[in-house]
């Protein structure tokens, strides 16, 4: 090895404002990321109101680490709302002690500025509540340490921190190091705060474009160019709007099961418009339709919802089951229509056809009641069908001398069913059950709804419901 | 030397055909199988088999069962009428099932790109198979371990179901898929089964 790491600790501030709402308003969070970022880049973030930030350039750049604090209370008084820009600072040489020390801090004092090595020992007189500064949760631990006489940070840090992970867990050796001022890595493990930029792009067509695959083609290095751009903050998008202007300008939001990367932005512009034209087109044949298909002057994609890269590391590195099987179906997906490959979930409903909810993969399911309200009228579980036509079949059931058999006002057959016909395929009837009403919208007008179950003599079986005169087949057992 | 990689080979031909017959359950592997569908084949499911389950949607429902209840994915394709609250009830898992009911001319890469992704499948073939397109599935299957079921006939499977005849209890105040008896017929033998 020719060469030297620089191993001399970096310096840590902590940035503490004491009078920031809990729900603060998009502006006000925007304007505090700038102001921090406009004296130094590069915070890390603690919480929503606390914040850190290693010193070694600032100070170099400021001249000095009081210099750093006054330029950053100077440029949160200038740009924030009284009295939100207040606020206190600590410097020393780990994270924990910072931020304990500009809890200490008065609202005043412009830092509390400690020097190098000098952190434990101004740390170790303090009462061991402080504890509570770092991790908010702690007050049961902190009540556990009083009870075996550990009154001050000094007789915390000289406990054993192995003992201490076995009796009190990991969180109590995270501010074990904290005190002992051995908290090197906490400051790496915080996440970066990233100034709240649009990464909206848009992509306009001169002159206006018709076909969706011209379209979507076009909009290819912008989709790259957002993807590069989250990926730049350590963020990707798993929501994202398309808006494509034209005569009718559509705006659509589409999911990803996993995390849009650029080919799935462009497939998703593709599919909106192909959706698009075939909602319109009454007929497909019809080529003057097809020739006046609406012209595209603009595509708007912004990302809606982003999310750490690091939430989504299984999927990035590829090893994951999933993640192989998501990116398959992306694939289909683009080869095929988007609403080709469904996910199935069960939703509330009587009619079995309606309680099944298909929706494209990785969209997000239409809000449905749930399945597991109480349903009257809806079948037993050991009664459910195998095979389910996506809506009821019609079907005829007669009697032995060929007679539409009907379900009276009192809820009677009005024959014994004897013949089923399907499809031009008439069977006769071995055994039925039924028929069982439908409770539904009893005060609506719609006509009351029966179902009853029929066997055939060459064994096949059926659900078959009765309504205003028809009967139609729910579905099968097979 | 001549004669020890004779041996490796004739333990390898070996091997391929009991994976073929599914007769050996040793070294082969095999996924999560339904007690009824064990008792069926004789052996548990084979990662890498094809089955032809032909006039049972229960039955090939059944041999998905237990795959898709330990939580691996399982694809539908093909099969319009599939009864999803059904195969919920017995144990399917709904979120971990993709469905395309409706397959195109080219349902073959479909299928094949599948093999490669989901635990098990379920298909409908809109054609007949050719034995060189059933290979091509296979390979794949094998290749990522998982199974394949069609509800007709399939080149390559190892095992072929079909009902022979039903039987319907009909002292029930109900109609349920619990209340019947089939006769099945497997590779030319025929047992008594209830479903």
């Amino acid at each position: 090895m020719n060469h030297r790491l620089d191993t001399t600790p970096s310096r840590v501030l902590a940035l503490i404002l004491p009078q920031w709402p809990n729900d603060p308003t998009a502006d006000m969070v925007a304007a505090l990321s700038q102001a921090l970022v406009d004296v130094i880049p590069g915070w890390r973030v603690i919480s929503s109101r606390a914040f850190a930030i290693t010193l070694r350039g600032a100070t170099r750049f400021y001249g000095s680490e009081i210099a750093v604090a006054t330029a950053i209370h100077e440029r949160l008084q200038a740009g924030l709302d009284e009295p939100y820009g207040q606020a206190q600072i600590g410097i020393a040489d780990t994270l924990g002690a910072a931020r304990i020390f500009a809890h200490g801090a008065q609202l005043s004092v412009s830092a509390l500025n400690v020097p190098s090595g000098a952190s434990p020992s101004r740390l170790a007189p303090l009462d061991i509540g402080t504890l509570e500064l770092l991790q908010p949760d702690t007050a049961e631990l902190v009540s556990m340490l009083q009870r075996l006489g550990v009154n001050t940070l000094r007789a915390f840090a000289d406990l054993d921190s192995v003992a201490l992970a076995a009796r009190f867990g990991q969180a109590s050796v995270a501010l074990h190091n904290a005190v002992c001022c051995t908290d090197t890595d906490a400051y790496n493990e915080l996440s970066l705060l990233t100034a709240a930029h649009d990464h909206t792009v848009q992509v306009v067509f001169e002159p206006e474009l018709t076909l969706p695959e011209q379209v979507a083609f076009s909009c290819v290095s912008a989709a790259e160019t957002l993807v590069a751009n989250l990926f730049a903050e350590h963020l990707v998008c798993t929501e994202i709007t398309v808006t494509t202007v034209g005569a009718h300008t559509i705006t659509k939001q589409w999911q990803h099961a996993s995390w849009f990367r650029s080919r799935d932005i462009v497939d998703r512009v593709r599919w909106q418009l192909a959706h698009h034209s075939e909602a319109t087109s009454t007929s497909d044949d019809d080529p003057e339709l097809q020739a006046s298909r609406e012209s595209i002057s603009a595509v708007i994609i912004s990302p809606k919802t982003t999310e750490s890269v690091n939430n989504h590391q299984p999927g990035l590195l590829g090893g994951h089951d999933d993640g192989a099987l998501q990116d398959t179906i992306a694939r289909l997906q683009s080869l095929h229509q988007y609403d080709a490959v469904l996910s199935p979930r069960i939703i509330g409903g009587r009619l079995l056809h309606a309680r099944t909810q298909l929706t494209p993969f990785g969209q997000q399911p239409a809000p449905a009641q749930a399945a597991t309200l109480p349903w009257p009228g809806h079948l037993p579980k050991q009664t459910l069908p195998t095979t389910v036509p996506r809506a009821p079949a019609l079907c005829a059931v007669h009697d032995a001398d060929n007679q539409p058999v009907t379900v009276t006002e009192r809820g009677e057959l009005s024959a014994v069913p004897a013949i089923w016909i399907h499809k031009a395929n008439a069977q006769h009837i071995h055994a039925w059950w039924g028929p069982w009403e439908l409770y539904e919208k009893w005060w609506t007008d719609t006509p009351v709804r029966y179902r009853i179950q029929v066997v055939t003599d060459s064994g096949s079986a059926a659900l078959l419901i009765y309504s205003a005169g028809n009967w139609y087949i729910e579905g099968t057992y097979s | 030397m001549r004669a020890g990689s004779t041996a490796v080979i004739s333990e390898l031909k070996a091997r391929i055909k009991g994976a073929e017959l599914a007769e050996s359950t040793h070294s082969i592997p095999t996924l999560p199988t339904h007690p009824a569908v064990h008792r069926l084949l004789g052996s548990p499911l084979v990662a890498g088999g094809c089955y032809s389950v032909i006039g049972s949607a229960t039955l090939a429902m059944q041999f998905l069962q237990a795959a898709s209840a330990s939580g691996t994915w399982c694809a539908v394709l093909g099969v319009r009428d599939f009864g999803y609250e059904y195969a919920a009830s017995i144990g399917m898992r709904l979120d971990r099932m993709v469905s395309i009911p409706h397959l195109g001319v080219d349902w073959m890469s479909t299928a094949a790109a599948l093999a490669g992704a989901a635990c098990t499948l379920l298909i409908t073939p809109p054609t007949p198979p050719t034995s060189a397109q059933a290979e091509r599935i296979l390979s794949k299957l094998r290749a990522h371990g998982s199974a394949l079921v069609s509800t007709s006939k399939w080149p390559h499977a190892l095992a072929t179901v079909q009902i022979e005849a039903t039987h319907w209890r009909t002292d029930t105040d109900f109609l349920a898929i619990a209340h019947r008896d089939v006769a099945v017929e497997m590779r030319g033998h025929t047992i008594r089964k209830s479903a």
